[in-house]
């Protein structure tokens, strides 16, 4: 579970679905996910997501 | 069950199975397997020439009965899904919803005004499916695709919708086979609005075993008398029941001065809980009664992880203790034991520092599994919040629901429900976000401060409780302002979260910490 209101540094990740998580930086990387390039606070990393999870079906379904 | 199939196929092989089977009833009329499948498929074609495409969503606005069954199927068959709109909510948030899933159509009842205005509406006459309407040909649709969009409450102050794919209820209804026993004589009821995500387990639990299913009128669903009666004239053999509801039902059929001593038991072979924790004493006084021959099952689990995440059968030993008996020491307490993840599931349960906690020890229920919802709808941050990316114990990272439930672990591998992480409540297994009701209730006139505070009766009734206070040199007498707030109420939000008192007071109380001392205002009560 991670806190609202941890003050860690989170990576914004997309898997192959084209679905968003944030992912603790740092730490490996999961399987079949890669970062995007944004990095910042979990607020940060979410109003991001915000912007461009535009389409929340999984990618096979679009 | 084969999960590649979509929900309306898995329909479709009961139908080609007994096509002659009772599948639907209402008090009007029966409907077999075959003659839901030709009305499904007509209206399907209808829908489809009123829709851009498959992959639309449609609104459902519609009284209960036969016609709500015919609708779900016709809309999953042109390969769209569909959006509960209870005609019972107040129209703004019928509004809300509609626009919010911008639907393209919305199927009503012949005659019923009051549909939302949002894309073309259909009212559901009998010509469309009439023996001379086209019926529409197979639409390609993969499990993956969104079945239903259900609204729940949000505690930003706005529903949100929950949008979940075939394939998460045929990963329902595969892990309920393994730990229920069901088949085509069951006699199943829907019992529930279809704006409740139970009315999905209900429907297809039914429809996938080649069962019948009757839709129980809302005016006896109210009614616990009414209830019994249906349940005897109609054979039902699995009722799902919130324990709230069952409470007055195990009242109603216990009570000695209308036993009728020829009558023949009752067929029941499951009551299958749901949406809140068990009254254990309900079912032991119902089970004193009525003889054991009844199962009685305890399901936990969310919209957002389809219907059901746990199960767990209430024990004989446990039901058959007297009425008032306690759980034995370091045993978990029959109406908080939620018992073990359904098949699929991966249940961790994870502290605030996001490590999994001990044995004994509370921590937060997280679910990952094929149940998991796509997400809420157009919602991408709280979608990314609400099921993050976990690697508990160093596994390999999943995406888990974090569902705000906390739980403790049992010896048995079980798990303990203890109560909410954030102020959502139930009431009558409705799933209220107090944030809403309050965001709703502050914009009324008159009103300086308010907070809703859930309280619990002596007899374990759940209630909300308003407490405002009035502006400085406010004039009017407070009852009246009680009123209003009351009205303003029931204008913007539906009956369930319409607190049941307004309770004016001079100030709301502070804790030591600043913030408004709910527990103080509830005591006040008392």
């Amino acid at each position: 579970m991670f806190e609202d209101g941890d003050d860690r540094q989170y990576l914004v990740v997309r898997n192959h679905e084209e679905q968003y998580s944030v992912w603790p930086e740092g730490r490996e990387l999961p399987a079949g996910w890669e970062g995007v390039g944004v990095s910042g606070d979990k607020a940060a990393c979410l109003a991001h997501i915000k912007e461009v999870w535009t389409d929340l079906r999984p990618l096979s379904l679009r | 069950m084969p999960s590649e199939l979509c929900l309306h196929q898995v329909f479709s092989a009961q139908a080609a199975l007994r096509p002659d089977a009772p599948a639907v009833s209402d008090p009007d009329e029966q409907l077999t397997y075959r003659q839901l499948d030709e009305r499904a498929d007509r209206l399907a074609a209808a829908i489809l020439r009123r829709v851009p495409g498959p992959g639309a969503r449609v609104g459902l606005h519609l009284r209960r009965g036969n016609a709500v069954v015919v609708a779900i199927l016709a809309v999953l068959k042109a390969g769209c899904s569909y959006v509960p709109l209870d005609p019972s909510y107040p129209a703004d948030r019928v509004r809300f919803m509609a626009e919010d899933a911008a639907v393209d159509l919305v199927l009503t009842d012949p005659g019923s005004d009051g549909a939302p205005a949002v894309g073309e509406l259909l009212a559901l006459d009998a010509a469309l499916w009439a023996p001379d309407a086209p019926r529409a040909k197979e639409v390609a649709v993969t499990p993956d695709a969104p079945a239903y969009v259900i609204y729940t409450s949000g505690s930003s102050g706005t529903p949100k919708g929950v949008e979940v794919s075939h394939r998460n209820v045929t990963a329902l209804l595969e892990a309920c086979d393994r730990v229920l026993e069901l088949d085509g004589d069951d006699v199943w009821t829907l019992f529930h609005s279809y704006c409740f995500d139970f009315s999905v387990w209900e429907m297809w639990g039914a429809l996938a075993h080649g069962a019948k299913l009757v839709v129980v009128p809302a005016e006896v669903a109210r009614l616990p008398e009414s209830t019994l009666e249906l349940l005897r004239a109609e054979g039902v053999t699995v009722l799902n029941q919130v324990p709230s509801v069952f409470r007055y039902l195990s009242r109603a059929g216990t009570d000695p001065l209308d036993a009728d001593e020829s009558a023949a038991p009752l067929p029941l072979r499951y009551v299958i809980f749901g949406g809140e924790v068990v009254d254990v004493d309900a079912v032991r006084e119902w089970r004193q009664f009525h003889g054991p021959a009844t199962g009685f099952v305890n399901m936990y689990g969310i919209t957002e992880t389809t219907v059901f995440s746990t199960c767990r059968h209430l024990l004989p030993a446990e039901l058959d203790a007297p009425v008032g008996s306690a759980a034995p020491e370091g045993a978990a307490d029959p109406a908080l034991n939620i018992g073990l993840p359904l098949d699929g599931f991966e249940l961790a349960l994870l502290t605030e520092e996001g490590k999994p906690a001990l044995p004994g020890e509370v921590g937060e229920i997280h679910l990952a599994g094929p149940q998991l919802a796509i997400g809420y709808l157009d919602r991408a941050e709280l979608t990314a919040e609400r099921y993050p990316l976990l690697s508990p114990d160093g596994a390999a990272p999943r995406r888990y629901y974090r569902s705000g439930d906390l739980g403790v672990a049992r010896a048995d591998g079980s798990v303990e429900y203890a109560g909410r992480a954030d102020d959502q409540v139930k009431v009558n297994g409705y799933r209220i976000e107090i944030g809403e009701v309050e965001s709703a209730l502050r914009g009324a006139p008159d009103v300086a401060d308010l907070v809703v505070v859930p309280v619990t009766s002596r007899i374990g009734e759940r209630q909300l409780v308003a407490f405002y206070t009035l502006p400085d040199g406010a004039a009017g007498p407070a009852a009246a302002v009680a009123e209003q707030l009351a009205a303003h109420a029931r204008a913007a939000l539906p009956v369930f979260m319409v607190p049941g008192r307004f309770v004016h007071v001079p100030a709301l109380p502070l804790s030591p910490s600043g913030k408004t001392d709910r527990r103080a205002l509830a005591e006040q009560l008392r």
